[in-house]
């Protein structure tokens, strides 16, 4: 076969000369690549090592930093305000990475670290950033988070906290504090991933504020990093079944935000878990932790220290971790499960006996962060399709375990990556005969490269517009989400006039 | 409510009918500020990203990699040490030295590889320049430290003085050549798109674009870009101390020039033929290029005249875009950037009518309340504004990602004002349903 040069745009006789893609899947001498290579001819990597537990650099990762997932909690909260303990790049990545994905402005306050800072440590600028933080924004809350500088040089983030408020008590009189409330998370990002920087916020946020009273029907749940949809989903499961939930980083009204004019000033999202919210937590049935790696750490801390009962995992995504939710719901309440859900569940059964023909034995690849892929191919799989390849970009032995479950129950064998990056995976779907991607936005040059179509589900999309408005999970967005990877197969399996049924 | 509002930083001015006192700049950000300022890394990300035959290697934590793997809406492929905390307890040096290997294991084709340092590893103390140099032998190839540690200096300008810094020290003037008599190189053209645009325009009027910093900048380009007659400087802020250091070093003089709006285009096309002898051949180009784009102008712009404008972007646009915008027949109310320094105000505050605004690195609050008071039509911003503005009502148009430079660039950026002016969401948003 002859070799074609990837010269980064095709010409008419470079298609011409393309072969038919072979069933195998698509070799690196047939890929197209949009980006501009490097040398007119393909060199391809040393073999011994593409995988990433063999080396020590990391290409590609598919993990974001612990500072991340202690703000995307923060910004769950109402009218709390992020105060990053580090330099200014670490507020402003992260405000960039938020506006890309969710297309909302989103308030983060940095204790502006510089050269001088690196010498003395940051207690000045922890005191003075949160006198005018509370001068300018009036927030009820600030989250103060530190990050990697911060942990390095050693700042004592409770002593400075105090000295903080002593200062505001002086300046502004006592009732300063109790309009203000601190909480800190301590997010090295050396050690962990953006998913333990939200577990850690759940922690903290709960010890900072949960405060045991009288009991309540209520039953909490902390959901993980899932989109405004996916919180209104559970909300209207809540709904149906006539219970009284406390969603803790409820994202869903403050970063899906409507547009109302006049606005006024200064901008605060209406949205958002409130404080009394936060201590009633402290008094509920049970707690709900949707996502064991994201969040799991606030729910343990709940059961240890005011014994409500923890309920962890899995994702409701697809009818079995659905169906486990809400049984788990009206066990924990005592409340029927109504008509309407179960009509919803049927709907949801309905679409997949019509569209099994399509899905059955297809191979995926998946991607992402590790709640969401565990639960992910766990629909895939009851959808009748074999998931090939599995990346949780950040390591989780709960992944690992529900994974080796799940394919177990449906007899499939995936190469699993736990931890590793984007290179290993993509390098894995090149070789291998792969029909769909299951995964976030960083799949998509991969995904354009080895010609397989991908459903973009999970954390980052910045890509595409609305995916933060959808929801995934329930029985309704199994339904969406179904549809979705139909319809993509359709797109790209079928000849347009082979699908008028 | 506290009704406070002292942080000692006046970062707003109006000019009144005298010049009085230009907004203090170059200064850190106060604490607890929500900047739209960004850190060094982020700087030399910025300059860095488009080159495209190097290594990207960070040597820091993951959070550092996956931020920097995307700028100006690009995706590009970042190499990381990722450390952990065993690293940053016992140095990460080892980390670094077999990640430089495997890097260059899996990228032979690479031409040099460029090390970034963090916060972390500045921190922790890691001798990456000596380890850089002991690579630099084993895996022959250049391998280049660029010391951008986020703390240092005041905002994302210190990132791209940096990212110049290790172009000129480690790359330029390694090799000769013959420099042919229209031979030029372009600094501050990042954009891809827009790099393609100026290129073509320069290659009309006969010139040859050797190397542009950094849109389209090849390692051969690079180690012999002071082999040229003449350096066009674009940006003036991020590449002013580059183009003086090549006219220092190497005596390739430079011209100031600017292809952001058609009276810039315009006259730089002239200064450009002026310097060359090819006068002619830059009337022929303006002619061409006008005739094209005239329809279209003569569509939109009477439709654009008298609407209000404001600006917030990177140093360079903050005099720059108040001249495009009188092209497009426009009012500026104001101007501002995160990262300016004196000198751009002074030229803007030569430019703006008496009563417009200059703003040094606003907080989100500052920007709320301008956006608020002043209530432009436009506001010409980055990603972090857009969705704030919108929130107001106030439609955004996005210049970084666009191509917008030129003679065509200019009719593109009337039409993406008009589409921001005039989107009809703005008028069903202020109606009421009763």
């Amino acid at each position: 076969m002859e070799r074609i040069k990837l010269n980064g745009r095709l010409t008419v006789e470079d298609i011409n000369s393309l072969p038919e893609i072979p069933v195998e899947g698509i070799n690196y001498e047939q890929i197209y690549i949009e980006k501009e290579p490097l040398c007119p001819v393909y060199v391809p990597p040393d073999e011994t090592i593409i995988s990433s537990a063999k080396r020590s650099v990391v290409i590609d990762p598919c993990r974001l930093c612990m500072p991340f997932g202690a703000m995307w909690a923060s910004v769950g909260v109402h009218k709390c305000i992020s105060f990053v303990q580090g330099a200014q790049g670490c507020a402003t990545y992260p405000r960039y990475t938020f506006c890309r994905v969710f297309r909302e402005p989103v308030s983060i306050a940095t204790a502006s670290f510089h050269e001088d800072t690196a010498v003395f440590g940051g207690q000045k600028n922890l005191v003075e950033g949160i006198r005018n933080l509370i001068c300018r924004y009036q927030p009820e809350i600030i989250s103060i988070v530190t990050v990697c500088s911060s942990e390095i040089i050693g700042d004592d983030m409770q002593g400075y906290l105090d000295e903080a408020k002593g200062k505001l008590e002086e300046e502004f009189g006592p009732e300063i504090l109790d309009r203000v409330k601190f909480v800190i998370t301590n997010t090295p990002s050396f050690a962990g991933s953006h998913v333990e920087g939200y577990n850690r916020a759940a922690k903290s946020f709960l010890q900072a504020f949960a405060r045991k009273r009288n009991p309540s029907n209520k039953v909490n749940i902390i959901p993980g990093m899932i989109t405004p949809g996916d919180i209104r989903e559970i909300k209207h499961i809540l709904r149906l079944m006539d219970i009284e939930g406390i969603i803790l980083f409820d994202i869903s009204g403050t970063l899906d935000c409507p547009l109302r004019l006049p606005q006024s000033m200064p901008y605060y999202p209406k949205g958002g878990t409130k404080l009394p919210e936060i201590a009633d937590m402290a008094n509920s049935l049970a707690t709900f932790a949707l996502s064991q790696d994201e969040g799991g750490a606030g729910a343990a801390y709940l059961e240890k220290r005011f014994e409500i009962p923890a309920i962890v995992g899995p994702l409701p995504l697809g009818i079995y971790s659905t169906d486990r939710l809400v049984k788990k719901l009206a066990e924990v309440t005592g409340k029927p499960i109504p008509e309407e859900l179960k009509d919803e569940r049927g709907i949801l059964l309905d679409a997949m006996a019509d569209t099994f023909h399509y899905t059955m034995m297809r191979r995926v690849a998946i991607c992402g962060d590790p709640d969401i892929v565990a639960a992910a191919t766990r629909f895939a799989s009851e959808l009748g399709m074999e998931p090939a390849v599995i990346l949780s970009g950040t390591q989780s032995k709960v992944f690992e375990q529900e994974v080796r479950a799940v394919a177990e129950e449906y007899n499939f064998e995936p190469t699993i990556f736990n931890g590793g990056d984007m290179f290993e995976w993509e390098d894995f779907i090149k070789r291998e005969k792969i029909d769909l991607i299951l995964g976030n936005s960083k799949a998509t040059n991969i995904s354009k490269e080895a010609g397989i179509p991908l459903v973009r589900i999970g954390f980052p999309i910045y890509d595409r517009v609305g995916y933060q408005r959808r929801a995934n999970v329930g029985y309704r967005g199994g339904e969406y989400l179904l549809d979705l990877m139909v319809n993509t197969i359709l797109d790209s399996k079928f000849p347009d006039d082979r699908v008028h049924q | 409510m506290i009704s406070v509002y002292n942080l000692n930083e006046p970062c707003i001015l109006r000019k009144g009918e005298e010049f009085t006192q230009l907004p203090p700049c170059c200064q850190p950000s106060a604490p607890g500020k929500i900047t739209g300022r960004s850190c060094a890394y982020f700087g030399a990300r910025w300059m860095l990203a488009p080159l495209k035959d190097a290594i990207h290697l960070v040597h820091g934590p993951i959070g550092c990699a996956y931020y920097g793997s995307m700028v100006r809406a690009n995706a590009y492929q970042m190499f990381s040490t990722a450390l952990e905390e065993k690293d940053i307890i016992f140095g990460g040096e080892r980390r670094l030295t077999a990640a430089l290997a495997e890097a260059r294991a899996i990228m032979p084709q690479a031409k040099y590889i460029l090390t970034y340092i963090t916060c972390s590893t500045a921190l922790i103390g890691d001798d990456v320049d000596s380890i850089c140099k002991k690579m630099e032998e084993k895996l022959d190839c250049p391998v280049i430290t660029v010391n951008c540690p986020g703390f240092k200096g005041e905002s994302e300008a210190a990132g791209h003085r940096i990212a110049y810094e290790c172009l000129l020290n480690k790359l330029i003037g390694q090799r000769e050549r013959q420099a042919g008599p229209y031979d030029i190189n372009i600094i501050g053209q990042y954009n891809v798109t827009e790099t393609r645009l100026v290129s073509s325009l320069l290659s009309k009027m006969g010139l040859n674009v050797h190397c542009v910093f950094t849109g389209e900048a090849s390692y051969e380009r690079i180690v012999t870009a002071h082999c040229v007659k003449l350096n066009l400087l674009i940006c003036q802020n991020t590449g002013r101390f580059f183009a003086e250091a090549m006219q220092k070093k190497y005596g390739v003089p430079y011209l100031k020039v600017s292809f952001f709006g058609l009276s810039e285009s315009i006259d730089s096309l002239r200064k450009i033929g002026r310097y060359f002898g090819l006068e002619k051949e830059a009337e022929r180009v303006i002619d061409e290029e006008y005739e094209v784009i005239k329809p279209q102008l003569a569509q939109l712009l009477p439709r654009l005249k008298g609407k209000r404008a404001a600006i917030f972007l990177g140093a360079a646009r903050v005099a720059n875009l108040v001249k495009t915008f009188k092209d497009l027949g426009m009012e500026v109310l104001f101007t501002g950037s995160r990262f300016g320094d004196a000198a751009n105000y002074k030229d803007a505050w030569r430019i703006v009518k008496p009563g417009s605004y200059i703003v040094d690195d606003p907080s989100d609050y500052d920007l709320e309340y301008l956006l608020y008071e002043l209530a432009p039509d436009v506001f010409i911003g980055g990603i972090k504004e857009q969705f704030l503005s919108h929130k107001f009502g106030i439609g955004l148009c996005l210049p970084q990602t666009g191509a917008y430079v030129g003679f065509k660039g200019f009719s593109s950026f009337a039409q993406s004002v008009y589409a921001a002016v005039y989107a009809p969401v703005w008028q069903l948003a202020r109606g009421e349903i009763t």
